[in-house]
C-alpha cells in the first residue's frame, strides 16, 4: 500500500543505517570497560540519532531514517531481543573478514520476541524529531534465521525463518499502527531457504501480510566490514518471482555491480517501484554527481521515471563518515541533474 | 539579519556539553579555566573537532526545537567563555601561566602577559561559518571582552592595565570584524568583570569597550553578570556599573536578573539601548514554569518598552544538566509567547 502522494520525481532515500561518528567508537570502548552507565550510553545514542537525522536532512534526502543507532551492536541487535537463543562464540576472531567471524546463535526453545524488536520506540522518537517521511527498517525473518542454528528445536534454518515470520509480522503491524508509514524489510540472505526463491517469496509475504504501510523489500548481497557477503551477485534467478512479492518497492543494489542487470526490470518489474542503489557504500572513494547521474540514466532505459527511486546500495554502517557525507551529496546532486533533464 | 519578532529570545552564550564529550566532574570541580584545560575533554585528538562539531549541532537542535529566535553555537568548543580566544593571542604565555585572583577571591591560573598583545589570526571565524551553514536563524557569537580578559591575566609587560586592555580591545576589534564578515548577526562581548571590578571599570571600562567595537557595522551586545550560579557566593543587590554603559557604543546590554531577583526598576538606568534580560534563574535546579518567566518579563516591561527587550537566560548554561537547560529554554519560549500574546503579537506562538 503506497502511502506517498507528494514525493518529487526520482525521490532519494536512505537505506537506514548511517555512518558512525568517531566518538561513538570511544563510547563503545567506555561501555565495554564499564565506564559508562546505561543512561550515559542512552545520551550518546540519542545524540547519534539526532545527528544522523540532521545530516540526512541537510543533505537533502527525501526519505530519512534514525541512522539505526538505537540498535546495531552498540546496545543490542535484533537477535538479543529474541528469546529462545543462546549465543555461540565466533569460531575465529583474528585475521581477514570472513563469515566465521560473525556472531551466531543456537535455538534452545521455540522462538519469541517478548518485548518486540524495538521499532515502536524508534518510531515514537522519529515522530517528534522530523517532519520528513522516514523509513522503519527491520531485518527480515530469513536473514535473522541465517545466523541461527536450529539446534534441537527446529529442523532447518527455513523452519527458523517460518517461526520468525509471524513475530516480524506482529512487529510491523504494530509499527504501522504506531505511525510507521514506510517499512523496509532487509533480506540480504534471501537465497538460503530450503524451498528456494519461491519459499522466500512465501515467507516474505507472510511477514508483511496486513501491514498498512508502504512496503519495501531490500535485497542486497551483504555488507560485512565493507565487503559483499557472497561472490555471485545476480538477481537473475530471483527476478521472475518479483511480481509475486507483496512489496510496493524493491530495493536492489546496482552501483557496486557496475549497473549490471538493469534490464531485468523491463520484464520483471511489474508495476512495482524500483528503488535502485546508485551509490556504492562499499567503494572507498566518493563518486561524482555526474557518475551518479549516469547510473540513473542507465536505469531510465529500463524503468519509467515515475517508478524509480534512488538510494545507496545498502546502509552506511560500515562506511567512513567522511565518505558517507560525500556520497549522500552526490546522490542528491546526481538525482537533481537527471530531474532537470527530465524537465 | 535581525529578527523582527517582538520580544525575541536568545542565549547568553554557552549551553551544556554532552557527557560523552567532556568530563563534567573535572569541569565543575575547578574554577572556569583561563588557560588551556585540555583535561576536561573525554574525546582525544584527532577526533575532538568532529565531536565538538557534532555537539554544536546538538545544541543548535535544542535551540531550534525549543524555539529560540537568535541562536549561538552553545560555546561547545570552549573550555570557558574566554580561554579559547585568549590562548590564540600573541604576547600571552599560557603554557607557563601566572595567577590572578578571581572575583570569588580564589587564585586561579592566568595567562602571563609577556609582550605586546596581538591577534595573530581569526579564532572563531570557523565557528560562525559552521553555524551559518547549519541554521537559517539569526546567529549570535560571543567574544571575551577586553576589560575582563585584562583582569584575568598576570601582567609582566605593560605595567598599565588600561594599556593592556586597549591592546586586547584592538585584538577583539579585529576578531569582531571577521565574525560579522563570516555571517554573524550579533556579536556579544562578555564583560562580567565590569561588574566585578567597578572602580577600574569606571576608570577605563567604557573606553576599552568602545575601542573593541570601533567602526564596526553590526549589532553589538555586551554581557555582564555576577558570575556563574555554579560558583558564586551570596546574592548582590544591584549593578554597580550599568548606568555608565549608556555612554558606550554597544547596542544591547545583557544582564543577569532572575537569580538575584533584581529590582526591575534598575532597567530605567538603560535609557536607549536594548536590554537582553535574564529571565531564567540558573541557580535553581528546577525548571521554572512559563508563568514565572512571563511574570519576570511583565515586571521588566514596566520599565523598558517591548521594542527594547530581548529575553534570555541569566548567564551561560554550561554548568547545567542538559535536560534542565533544555527545559528552561522551553519555559523561556513559552513564557515569552504568553507575554507576546498579551501585547497582541502572535508571532511564533
Amino acid at each position: 500500500m503506497l502511502t506517498y502522494s507528494d514525493l518529487p520525481l526520482l525521490p532519494t532515500k536512505t537505506l537506514g543505517s548511517h555512518a558512525v561518528p568517531s566518538w561513538m567508537w570511544l563510547v563503545r570502548d567506555a561501555v565495554a570497560k564499564g565506564e559508562f552507565g546505561p543512561a550515559d550510553l542512552e545520551e550518546a545514542l540519542l545524540d547519534a540519532v539526532e545527528l544522523a537525522l540532521r545530516e540526512l536532512t541537510e543533505a537533502g534526502l527525501d526519505i530519512v531514517s534514525d541512522g539505526e543507532f538505537l540498535r546495531a551492536d552498540f546496545t543490542s541487535n535484533f537477535h538479543d531481543r529474541i528469546a529462545g537463543l543462546e549465543p555461540l562464540t565466533p569460531r575465529r576472531q583474528l585475521g581477514y573478514p570472513g563469515p566465521d567471524q560473525v556472531d551466531a546463535f543456537r535455538c534452545t526453545a521455540p522462538l519469541s520476541v517478548p518485548g518486540g524488536y524495538g521499532l515502536l520506540r524508534e518510531i515514537e522518537l522519529l515522530r517528534t524529531r522530523t517532519t520528513k517521511p522516514f523509513i522503519t527498517p527491520l531485518q527480515g525473518p530469513v536473514t535473522q534465521a541465517f545466523r541461527i542454528d536450529p539446534g534441537d528445536i527446529y529442523e532447518t534454518k527455513g523452519d527458523v525463518a517460518w517461526a520468525l515470520a509471524p513475530l516480524v509480522n506482529a512487529e510491523l503491524r504494530a509499527a504501522a499502527a504506531a505511525g510507521a508509514r514506510h517499512v523496509q524489510i532487509d533480506e540480504p540472505a534471501f537465497w538460503i531457504m530450503p524451498g528456494g526463491l519461491p519459499e522466500m517469496v512465501d515467507v516474505f509475504n507472510a511477514s508483511v501480510e496486513g501491514v498498512e504501510a508502504t512496503i519495501e523489500l531490500h535485497l542486497c548481497f551483504g555488507n560485512f566490514r565493507g565487503r559483499p557477503a557472497v561472490s555471485e551477485r545476480s538477481y537473475a534467478a530471483f527476478a521472475p518471482y518479483f511480481c509475486e512479492l507483496s512489496a510496493d518497492v524493491l530495493h536492489l543494489e546496482f552501483a557496486n555491480r557496475s549497473m549490471a542487470e538493469c534490464e531485468l526490470w523491463s520484464q520483471h518489474g511489474a508495476d512495482k517501484i524500483l528503488c535502485a542503489g546508485v551509490v556504492d557504500v562499499k567503494g572507498r572513494s566518493v563518486e561524482t554527481p555526474e557518475i551518479v547521474a549516469n547510473r540513473i540514466r542507465t536505469l531510465l532505459r529500463f524503468v519509467r521515471p515515475e517508478k524509480l527511486w534512488l538510494a545507496p546500495d545498502c546502509g552506511f554502517s560500515q562506511t567512513a563518515r567522511s565518505l558517507t557525507a560525500g556520497k549522500l551529496d552526490s546522490l542528491v546532486a546526481g538525482a537533481a541533474i537527471v530531474r532537470r533533464e527530465l524537465g | 539579519m535581525e529578527t523582527s519578532t517582538l520580544l525575541p529570545t536568545t542565549l547568553v552564550g554557552s549551553y551544556p556539553q554532552p557527557d560523552w564529550l567532556i568530563d563534567r566532574e573535572r569541569l565543575g570541580e575547578r574554577l572556569p579555566p583561563r588557560v588551556p584545560a585540555p583535561e576536561i575533554w573525554r574525546v582525544p585528538e584527532p577526533w575532538l573537532e568532529q565531536a565538538q562539531d557534532d555537539a554544536t549541532l546538538l545544541a543548535l537542535r535544542d535551540f531550534e526545537l525549543a524555539g529560540i529566535d537568535i541562536v549561538t553555537d552553545g560555546e561547545i568548543r570552549r573550555e570557558s567563555y574566554s580561554n579559547r580566544f585568549a590562548s590564540m593571542l600573541g604576547g600571552l604565555d599560557l603554557a607557563d601561566p601566572g595567577v590572578f585572583v578571581e572575583r570569588v577571591g580564589i587564585e586561579n591560573l592566568a595567562p602571563r602577559v609577556v609582550g605586546p598583545v596581538r591577534r595573530e589570526g581569526p579564532v572563531q571565524v570557523r565557528d560562525v561559518e559552521f553555524l551559518r551553514r547549519h541554521t537559517d536563524r539569526p546567529v549570535k557569537i560571543t567574544v571575551p571582552g577586553p576589560f575582563t580578559m585584562g583582569q584575568q591575566t598576570q601582567d609582566e609587560h605593560y605595567g598599565d592595565e588600561r594599556g593592556l586592555a586597549l591592546d586586547l580591545a584592538a585584538a577583539v576589534n579585529a576578531e569582531i570584524r571577521d565574525l560579522f564578515a563570516a555571517g554573524a548577526d550579533v556579536v556579544q562581548i562578555d564583560e562580567p568583570y565590569l561588574q566585578a571590578r567597578p572602580e577600574k571599570a569606571r576608570e577605563y571600562g567604557v573606553e576599552v569597550v568602545d575601542r573593541a567595537v570601533e567602526s564596526i557595522e553590526g549589532t553589538i551586545a555586551l554581557h555582564m553578570c555576577f558570575g556563574y550560579a555554579h560558583f558564586k557566593l551570596g546574592r548582590p543587590v544591584g549593578y554597580s556599573f550599568l548606568e555608565e554603559l549608556n555612554a558606550s557604543s554597544v547596542d544591547q546590554i545583557s544582564i543577569e536578573a532572575a537569580e538575584p531577583r533584581l529590582d526591575p526598576s534598575i532597567l530605567k538606568q538603560v535609557r536607549e539601548k536594548t536590554v537582553i534580560l535574564g529571565v531564567l534563574d540558573l541557580g535553581d535546579p528546577d525548571v521554572e514554569s512559563p508563568a514565572v518567566v512571563a511574570g519576570r518579563i511583565r515586571s521588566a516591561l514596566e520599565f523598558v518598552p517591548p521594542e527594547r527587550l530581548v529575553l534570555a537566560p541569566d548567564c551561560g548554561m554550561k554548568y547545567l544538566p542538559r535536560a534542565v537547560a533544555f527545559g528552561k529554554l522551553q519555559a523561556l519560549v513559552a513564557g515569552t509567547r504568553m507575554v507576546r500574546a498579551e501585547l497582541g503579537d502572535s508571532s511564533g506562538s
